[in-house]
C-alpha cells in the first residue's frame, strides 16, 4: 500500500513513522512518533477509531454459522466520526486551524487506529475530517482477539502511552460489537478520568483564551447524557470521553481534501497483542421469540386501559 | 510452563479440551491433546474431559493478577452516578446474580464505593446477602483501582454491574486493571465449573454471540437479563474493605486529570432510539396523509412524555409522512430492541418485524385484517390507530 509522499511532520522519530518507515520496523514497545505533527507542549488529542463492516451490509451464513461481512463495505463506526468532529471542534476552537488544512499550532487532532493494513485507505479519511496526524496499529489481531475489548484496550492504551495525549476521544460503542467497554477500559489503564455519553465539549472559559496557551492549565467544560439525565462536568485533561451519537455531525470530507488526504503519511506502529480471555462458542441470528397474538377488545380508550393492565401485570411497565 | 499436565495414556483426543479452553491453549496434536505455553492454569479443561486425563496441578498460576484463580460468589456493582448514590438498577441485577449463583449455593454481595446516603433501608432494599465498601474517592480511575484491587484481593467468581453508565465504567475499568474477562451486555448468564458463559447481541441486535470465559468473569448485563428485586428483609451485614491499588497509573493519582461533576438536568431531547425501552411507532395508516404532520408530532411528544423514543417504519418514511421521526428497519441495521414497542398504523414490512424480532412486548394497533405486524404482535388493537395514540397521549398528560 502507498502512502503518498509527502514527508514526515516534523519532530518525528524515525520508527514507524511516515511513508519510507515499513510497519517492520516499528518494533513491538518501541515509540512511534510522540512528538510528530506539532511544536514542543502541544496538546494532543488522541481519536480513537474503529473499522468495521457497515451492520447493514453484514449477513449470517447459516451454513458456517458465521456473521459474513465479505461483501460488506467498511467504515470507520459513526460515533468514531462524531468524536473526531467533537475533537476537531475543541482545536478549531483553540485557533490551531484544525481541519484538513490544520497547521502544527498548540492543538494538534492524532487519529489511532488498530485495523488490519487494507483499512489504511477507509482511515485515511480522518485525515481529511479533521485529524492532523494518523496513527495506524498494523499488528495483526485474529478474530478472537479482536472480540476482546481487554486486548484492544491494551494495545491501545500502550500505544497513547507512547504518544503524549493530553485528551483521548472515541465513540461510546462501535457498530458491530456494541460493547461501549474500550474507552472506560483505556482510562483505567491510563489511569485517567473517564466520562461517557458525551455530546459536547468546549474550553472552559471558551475560545483559544480558555485553552489555555500551550503550556497554561486549561480545563474543559463537558456534557453528557446519563440516563435520563444531562450532565455537566468540568474536565482537566488527562482524561477519555466517549462521545454518543447526539455528538455533533460528522463532517463530511470534499474530494479534494480526500486528495490531499491520501498524499499525507501515515505514521504505523506495532503493539503487543495480549491473550484474549472471551471466547466466542457460537453465533447465531437473534430468535424470532413466539407471540400471544391476543386480541384486545374495546374501544381506543377502554382497549389502551386494558393493555395497560396486562402490561403492568407482565411488569413491562 | 503450564502447571496443567495432561496424562497422554487416558487421552483419546476427543477434543473436548479444545472446546472447553477460553484460552485457545489446547489442541489436538497426532491424536493426544497438547497444551500451549498460553495455558493459564485455569482448570477449566479438568472437569470437560471424559476421560480424567487432565491433571491440575497446585492452584492456579494464572495468565493475569486475577485470571484463572477465581473463589465464590458473585459481586454486583452498586455506585451510582454521584457519590452517596447507589445505582438505581443494583438491586434488579443482584436479583440476576442470585439467579445464577444460587444453584451452586454461592452468596451475593454490593460493592459500593461509599457508604450509601439512603443508609441501612437502601443497603435492605439491595437484596443481597453483604454490603462491601471499597472506598477510593468519587474519581473514576481511582473507583476502577479500588475495584480492580478488591477483586484481586478477593476473587469473586462473578462481578456484574448494570447497564447503566456508572456501573460500565467501574466494572470495565476494574476488568481491565484486574486483567480479567469483560463483556456488556450479557443475556442468559451461567456459571459452570470454573468458567462463565452467556449470550450477548452483536451488530445491533441482528445476530448473538454465546461467549465463555474462565472464571472471574466481570460484565454489565443487558437489561432484559434483570431479575426482580427481593421485597422485604433487613439490612444486610456491612464491611469495609481497605485495599491498596497498585501503582501510580492504577490510581489515577498520578495523571493529574481530574472531573468534576455539575449541573444536572433533565434530557432535553427524547431518549436515544437504540436505547428507549419504550418505542412508540407510527406508519403509512396512523393518520390520513395531510394531518401525518401532526400525528407525528403528537407521536413524538406522546412518546417523549413517557419516557421512550418515537419511530417510524421505512414505508412512512419514504412517503415523507413521518417528519425527522427515526426509521425501524432490518435492511437498514436499524434493530432495536425495547421492552415495549406500539405500532399504530404500521403495517409491518419483513424488514420492519425483523427489526423489532427482540422487542420484549410487540403491541400492533391497526385496522388491517390482513398486517403482517399480526403476526408478530403480542397484542393486537384492532381499533382507529389515532385515537389510540389520543388516548395514549391524554394519559401522558401532554396536551
Amino acid at each position: 500500500m502507498s502512502d503518498g509522499g509527502g514527508a514526515s511532520p516534523a519532530g518525528a522519530s524515525p520508527a514507524g513513522a511516515g511513508p519510507a518507515t515499513p510497519a517492520a520496523a516499528a518494533p513491538a514497545g518501541a515509540g512511534p512518533a510522540t512528538a510528530a505533527g506539532a511544536g514542543p507542549g502541544a496538546r494532543r488529542l488522541f481519536v480513537l477509531l474503529k473499522v468495521a463492516p457497515r451492520p447493514a451490509d453484514v449477513y449470517f451464513s447459516a451454513s458456517r454459522a458465521a456473521v459474513d461481512a465479505t461483501n460488506a463495505e467498511r467504515e470507520i463506526g459513526a460515533r468514531d466520526r462524531t468524536a473526531l468532529e467533537v475533537a476537531r471542534i475543541l482545536a478549531a476552537e483553540a485557533g490551531a486551524g484544525a481541519g484538513a488544512d490544520a497547521g502544527t499550532a498548540g492543538v494538534e487532532v492524532a487519529a489511532l487506529s488498530w485495523a488490519p493494513e487494507g483499512d489504511e485507505k477507509v482511515l485515511r479519511a480522518a485525515l481529511a475530517t479533521g485529524a492532523t496526524r494518523l496513527l495506524h496499529i498494523t499488528t495483526p489481531l485474529d478474530e478472537a482477539a479482536a472480540a476482546d475489548p481487554l486486548v484492544v484496550a491494551s494495545g491501545l492504551a500502550a500505544a497513547l502511552g507512547r504518544g503524549e495525549p493530553w485528551l483521548v476521544l472515541c465513540g461510546d460503542e462501535s457498530a458491530d460489537e456494541s460493547r461501549g467497554a474500550v474507552g472506560p477500559m483505556v482510562a483505567a489503564l491510563l489511569g485517567w478520568p473517564f466520562i461517557g455519553g458525551v455530546v459536547r465539549a468546549k474550553w472552559a472559559g471558551g475560545g483559544a483564551g480558555g485553552a489555555g496557551g500551550a503550556s497554561g492549565e486549561a480545563t474543559l467544560e463537558v456534557e453528557a447524557e446519563e440516563g435520563p439525565n444531562l450532565v455537566s462536568y468540568v474536565v482537566r485533561p488527562p482524561a477519555v470521553l466517549a462521545v454518543n451519537r447526539h455528538g455533533p455531525a460528522p463532517k463530511a470530507a470534499s474530494p479534494l481534501q480526500l486528495m490531499k488526504a491520501f498524499r499525507q503519511p501515515v505514521e504505523r506502529l506495532e503493539v503487543e497483542v495480549a491473550a484474549p480471555a472471551l471466547k466466542v462458542r457460537s453465533l447465531a441470528t437473534t430468535e424470532v421469540r413466539r407471540r400471544l397474538n391476543e386480541p384486545i377488545p374495546g374501544a381506543a380508550e377502554d382497549a389502551l386501559a386494558m393493555l395497560w393492565a396486562k402490561l403492568r401485570e407482565r411488569r413491562v411497565i | 510452563m503450564p502447571e496443567t499436565r495432561i496424562i497422554g495414556e487416558l487421552c483419546d483426543g476427543c477434543g473436548e479440551c479444545v472446546r472447553a479452553c477460553p484460552f485457545f491453549a489446547v489442541d489436538v496434536v497426532h491424536g493426544k491433546a497438547a497444551l500451549a505455553e498460553s495455558c493459564a492454569d485455569c482448570g477449566i479443561c479438568a472437569p470437560a474431559c471424559p476421560q480424567g486425563a487432565v491433571a491440575v496441578r497446585g492452584g492456579a498460576a494464572g495468565a493475569g493478577p486475577a485470571r484463572g484463580a477465581a473463589g465464590r460468589g458473585a459481586w454486583v456493582w452498586g455506585g451510582g452516578d454521584a457519590a452517596g448514590e447507589v445505582d438505581p438498577d443494583a438491586a434488579a441485577v443482584a436479583a440476576a446474580a442470585r439467579a445464577v449463583v444460587e444453584a451452586e449455593g454461592e452468596p451475593v454481595a454490593a460493592v459500593l464505593p461509599w457508604q450509601p446516603a439512603g443508609g441501612a433501608a437502601a443497603l435492605a432494599a439491595l437484596g443481597v446477602d453483604e454490603v462491601i465498601v471499597i472506598p477510593g474517592g468519587d474519581q473514576p480511575a481511582a473507583v476502577a483501582a479500588a475495584l480492580a484491587a478488591a477483586l484481586a484481593a478477593e476473587k469473586p467468581r462473578l462481578v456484574l454491574g448494570s447497564a447503566g453508565a456508572a456501573a460500565r465504567r467501574a466494572v470495565a475499568g476494574a476488568a481491565a486493571l484486574a486483567k480479567v474477562a469483560f463483556a456488556a451486555g450479557a443475556l442468559e448468564l451461567e456459571v459452570s465449573g470454573g468458567g462463565a458463559e452467556f449470550t450477548r447481541l452483536i451488530y445491533g441486535g441482528r445476530f448473538t454471540a454465546r461467549v465463555s470465559a474462565a472464571a472471574p468473569v466481570a460484565c454489565t448485563l443487558d437489561r432484559r437479563a434483570y431479575g426482580r428485586p427481593r421485597a422485604g428483609g433487613g439490612a444486610p451485614p456491612l464491611r469495609t474493605l481497605e485495599v491498596a491499588a497498585e501503582g501510580g497509573a492504577a490510581t489515577g493519582a498520578e495523571s493529574g486529570g481530574s472531573v468534576t461533576r455539575g449541573k444536572v438536568g433533565p434530557l432535553t431531547q427524547a431518549v436515544p432510539l437504540a436505547e428507549a425501552r419504550m418505542v412508540l411507532a407510527g406508519g403509512l395508516h396512523l393518520a390520513p396523509a395531510q394531518g401525518a404532520a401532526e400525528a407525528f408530532a403528537l407521536l413524538e411528544r406522546t412518546a417523549r412524555a413517557l419516557g421512550g423514543a418515537a419511530a417510524c417504519d421505512r414505508e412512512a418514511a419514504e412517503a415523507g409522512l413521518a417528519g425527522g421521526v427515526p426509521v425501524v428497519d432490518a435492511a437498514a441495521g436499524a434493530t432495536i430492541a425495547p421492552d415495549l414497542y406500539i405500532a399504530l398504523g404500521l403495517d409491518g414490512s419483513p424488514t420492519h418485524n425483523g427489526a423489532i424480532a427482540r422487542a420484549k412486548v410487540v403491541v400492533a394497533v391497526t385496522q388491517n385484517e390482513a398486517a403482517p405486524i399480526l403476526t408478530v404482535a403480542d397484542y393486537v388493537i384492532s381499533a382507529e390507530p389515532m385515537a389510540v395514540l389520543q388516548a395514549l397521549a391524554k394519559m401522558a398528560g401532554v396536551a
